[in-house]
């Protein structure tokens, strides 16, 4: 079958039941994203699927097939690459180990609302960090917000203010 | 896409050992640590930095910490130091062995000086190096960011000295810089492993990647010390490309995908046999065995003045019973170990707090000597106490590894990391105080039932029960060892996860019997203990003790302080602002920390450290509790073992008291005082004194 992460195609002959976190993990070599729950509940394995964050650990690769994932590594853009800035400037990463997870599903919340309050983020992120970092995800995520659309451009918002 | 062959020989048998299931000691292997440069800093000629890191990086930020407290002496340019984690063993053994490993809060409080040292001794040496280069006296040189300078003869890059100065003697009393001549030491720079850790490049155990490597997935008993009954039956059914290795209490099966391996495990009919003295145990009954010790024979640890005479004297009175479940780590990198066993070596790349515990582990394994033994450090997917256990999972691998005879990488399942633990054991306390007609406290009596922790029991297993930071004249404190008949083992901040509760709920319970303000209370009694009086005073003017900020929000107070005539000790006060609406449905919305640790060498990672241990006590307050029914643990995921998010989880305002110069612990200390502040702010909302924890399984109105 054939799967595309990170803007790469390749082919690959494996059970299609296999979850897409381990083919990212076994198959592909890209370790960035973490085994965690096997459940969908912690979040760790998040990774984009045409965009959206989803759960790879419970998502059966043929369900993938020919759609675009992204992984951390592959989160470049200028919005991918505020929000590993807006982490690294916010002090976030304690043990780390899930930080990956969260940035990516940042990602996908911002791409959703590019300014958004607080209830906005608490609903939007809902992966685990044993480490208890939550409090600077909060401020990470609203300073990759400011880094990758600046109030006054937000193209959802109008030129406010 | 990387393919190799995977061939994998039809072992069937299996591979018996006896693993021993707790008391390794650490003890290095080549004797008393050398304190020489080259083992700590590596200089490349284009001035590159290269410190070594010996404690295991799990999220408190060592790998950042350690090599600050270097580069400050090394006069190093901090832009320019990398990090290289390397396992504390053999040279990097310090003589105390209390002082090895990544426990107790010991890693900046343990190493401080030492850091100190080879810094200052590599910047002497840099300078001695120059000085024959320009045939000057070295007191006419400085030095300053990773350069050599002398006012008539230019500079010289460290890179650029390094290679002769490595051939010079090791000054043995460098002289170290003032406190205020501080560069680095006191910020709170980025972190060095920062970049890999937001670009998904950092590298866990469970990462390690090794040729021609195999993946392992576990299966144990699910009632504690049960054996797999029927494994040569298995084996026999057994697909072709997965190899079945029985291990302690349970089996590997070994294939070329994890996925793959854990599939098979699942279809098999695995037996287990059930011990006659495990297979009726339940919660209800352990918690019966605590009440029973408690009612036993009891050892006095403490005693001062006449207890029950000044008891009997006092105005109000009071007793409560105190009791904490089993809690696990749940660290989010479940437990793994990636090993690969020759025939005269093993080699183990391992996420692990201790890794001296692993050669021992290897040695007793095996029978190889420490010699042929090779650790590779990770950095830890968080550890709490977890990952210095490593006899199961670290040698679910090495067993596995010689079973199929190629490396071989064991990833525990979520649901067996969870059922599987080495559990924060459960506890009991009963307390009685007396406090007279001025509200002064005049008479304690306290008996606790907790396991025994370490080889230096006294100062883990009764921290926070006895010596107490409060002044009271009468007291009599007893303990008496809990032998859980679940694995237990350590926890973040070990057996003051349970002990500050039981305390700081009691003096809480004073202070209301005598009509006093929770805060004054505590303050009248720590007169004589002004670094607790200054974090409570601190904590109270961050909160605005009295006066809370959200409308109908009610506050408590806690304070951690064990070793109150420790000059290294640390201090920390938290209060919890709550609101329990009319339905009894809790809302913790801030938490505010005061700490005092000494000396904070990074400002910013201890706030971050008050702030994660704030929400890890918040956590196990609220939420945590390990149930065993029939000898089995009931929970398996976060469904069932939950974990505050994002949205329950409240901002933690820290703010550091530097009382001094020297750096005491951090990583564990923002753990204990955060679950009395909010049981205590329950209190103060509702008038229901949690007792036993976690809260939420209670009706709080």
């Amino acid at each position: 079958m054939d799967i595309l992460v990170n803007g790469v195609s390749h082919t690959l002959d494996i059970d299609p039941n296999k979850p897409l976190l381990w083919v990212l993990r076994e198959d592909l070599g890209l370790l960035g994203t973490k085994f965690g729950c096997g459940a969908g509940l912690c979040g760790c394995c998040t990774v984009l699927l045409d965009g959206l964050a989803i759960r790879s650990c419970v998502r059966p690769v043929r369900l993938v097939d020919n759609r675009e994932v992204t992984t951390i590594e592959g989160l470049t853009d200028p919005l991918g690459k505020a929000l590993k800035e807006a982490w690294l400037q916010e002090h976030v990463a304690q043990c780390g180990y899930c930080q990956p997870g969260h940035i990516v599903a940042a990602h996908s919340l911002l791409r959703r609302e590019p300014h958004p309050n607080q209830e906005q983020i608490e609903s939007g992120i809902q992966n685990l960090c044993r480490c208890g970092t939550y409090q600077r995800i909060r401020l990470a995520i609203v300073r990759a917000a400011e880094i990758a659309s600046p109030a006054g451009i937000d193209r959802t918002k109008g030129n406010a203010e | 896409m990387k393919r190799r062959p995977f061939i994998i020989g039809s072992l069937t048998g299996a591979v018996g050992l006896t693993v021993a299931t707790r008391g390794y000691h650490w003890m290095s292997r080549r004797g008393p640590s050398v304190e020489s440069p080259s083992i700590w800093v590596h200089i490349s000629p284009e001035n590159d930095i290269t410190i070594t890191v010996v404690k295991a990086e799990m999220g408190q930020g060592v790998a950042t910490s350690l090599p600050m407290i270097l580069a400050e002496e090394l006069e190093a340019d901090w832009k320019s130091v990398r990090i290289k984690l390397l396992p504390e063993v053999d040279d990097y053994l310090l003589p105390d062995a209390r002082l090895n490993g990544t426990v107790d809060s010991i890693s900046v409080r343990s190493r401080y000086r030492q850091m100190r040292v080879v810094g200052a001794a590599a910047k002497e040496m840099l300078v001695a190096a120059a000085a024959q280069v320009w045939e000057v006296e070295p007191s006419t040189l400085k030095a300053r960011n990773s350069t050599v300078s002398h006012p008539v003869k230019g500079v010289l890059t460290y890179g650029e000295l390094a290679q002769l100065a490595s051939t010079l003697p090791v000054p043995s009393d460098p002289v170290l810089k003032r406190p205020e001549e501080f560069t680095i030491i006191g910020t709170s720079p980025l972190r060095l492993d920062g970049r890999q850790q937001v670009d998904g490049t950092a590298r866990y155990g469970i990462d390690s990647v090794v040729d021609d490597m195999a993946y392992g997935a576990v299966l144990l008993s699910p009632v504690a010390g049960g054996e797999v009954a029927n494994f040569s039956a298995l084996s026999s059914v057994g697909r072709k490309d997965i190899t079945l290795v029985q291990v302690p209490n349970g089996l590997v099966a070994v294939g070329k995908s994890w996925w793959d391996a854990s599939n098979a495990l699942r279809s098999l009919d695995v037996q287990f046999t059930t011990p006659p003295e495990t297979k009726d145990l339940n919660s209800a009954s352990i918690s019966a065995k605590l009440a029973a010790d408690l009612q036993g024979p009891t050892k006095q640890v403490e005693t001062s003045g006449d207890p029950q005479s000044a008891m009997k004297g006092a105005s109000a009175r009071r007793s409560g019973a105190y009791e904490v479940p089993f809690l696990d780590h749940a660290a989010l990198e479940p437990l793994n170990a990636t090993a690969f066993v020759t025939a005269d070596s093993c080699t183990v790349w391992a996420p692990v707090q201790t890794p001296v515990g692993v050669i021992q582990l290897v040695e007793s394994l095996l029978g190889l000597p420490s010699s042929a033994v090779t650790v590779h450090q990770t950095f830890l997917g968080g550890g709490f106490g977890r990952k210095d256990t490593p006899v199961d999972f670290v040698s679910h691998a090495i067993i596995a590894s010689a079973a199929v005879v190629r490396p071989v990488k064991v990833i525990w399942s979520r649901e067996q990391d969870i059922r599987h633990g080495a559990y924060r054991a459960p506890a009991r306390a009963e307390i009685s105080f007396g406090v007279d007609a001025g509200g002064n406290l005049v008479s304690w009596i306290a008996k606790l039932a907790a396991s025994k922790v370490g080889y230096f029991w006294e100062t883990l297993s009764l921290a926070g029960f006895w010596r107490l930071p409060y002044a009271i004249p009468n007291r009599d404190i007893q303990w008496v060892e809990f032998n859980s008949p679940v694995r237990t083992g350590f926890f973040r901040s070990v057996n003051q996860s349970h002990n500050i509760f039981f305390v700081e709920s009691s003096i809480d319970e004073a202070a209301h019997a005598c009509s006093a303000d929770p805060l004054a209370f505590r303050l009248r009694h720590t007169q004589q203990n002004p670094r607790a009086t200054a974090v409570l005073n601190k904590v109270a003017e961050m909160a605005r003790w009295g006066r809370p900020r959200i409308e109908g929000a009610f506050q408590g107070v806690a304070l951690f302080d064990y070793t109150a005539n420790d000059d290294t000790r640390t201090v920390v006060a938290h209060v919890a602002e709550v609101t329990v609406d009319s339905a009894g449905k809790l809302k913790v919305h801030t938490i505010y920390c005061a700490i005092d640790c000494g000396f904070a060498v990074n400002p910013d990672g201890v706030k971050a450290q008050m702030e994660g241990g704030s929400i890890f006590g918040l956590t196990a307050a609220l939420l945590g509790e390990i149930t065993i029914k029939d000898g089995a643990v009931e929970q398996s995921n976060f469904h069932d073992y939950r974990l505050l998010g994002l949205r329950d989880s409240p901002n933690v305002e820290t703010e550091i008291i530097n009382s001094g110069s020297i750096p005491a612990g951090v990583g564990e200390y923002g753990v204990p005082g955060v679950m009395p502040a909010v049981t205590n702010a329950i209190f103060a909302a509702t008038g229901t004194r949690i007792r036993t924890l976690p809260a939420l399984k209670q009706k709080l109105r």
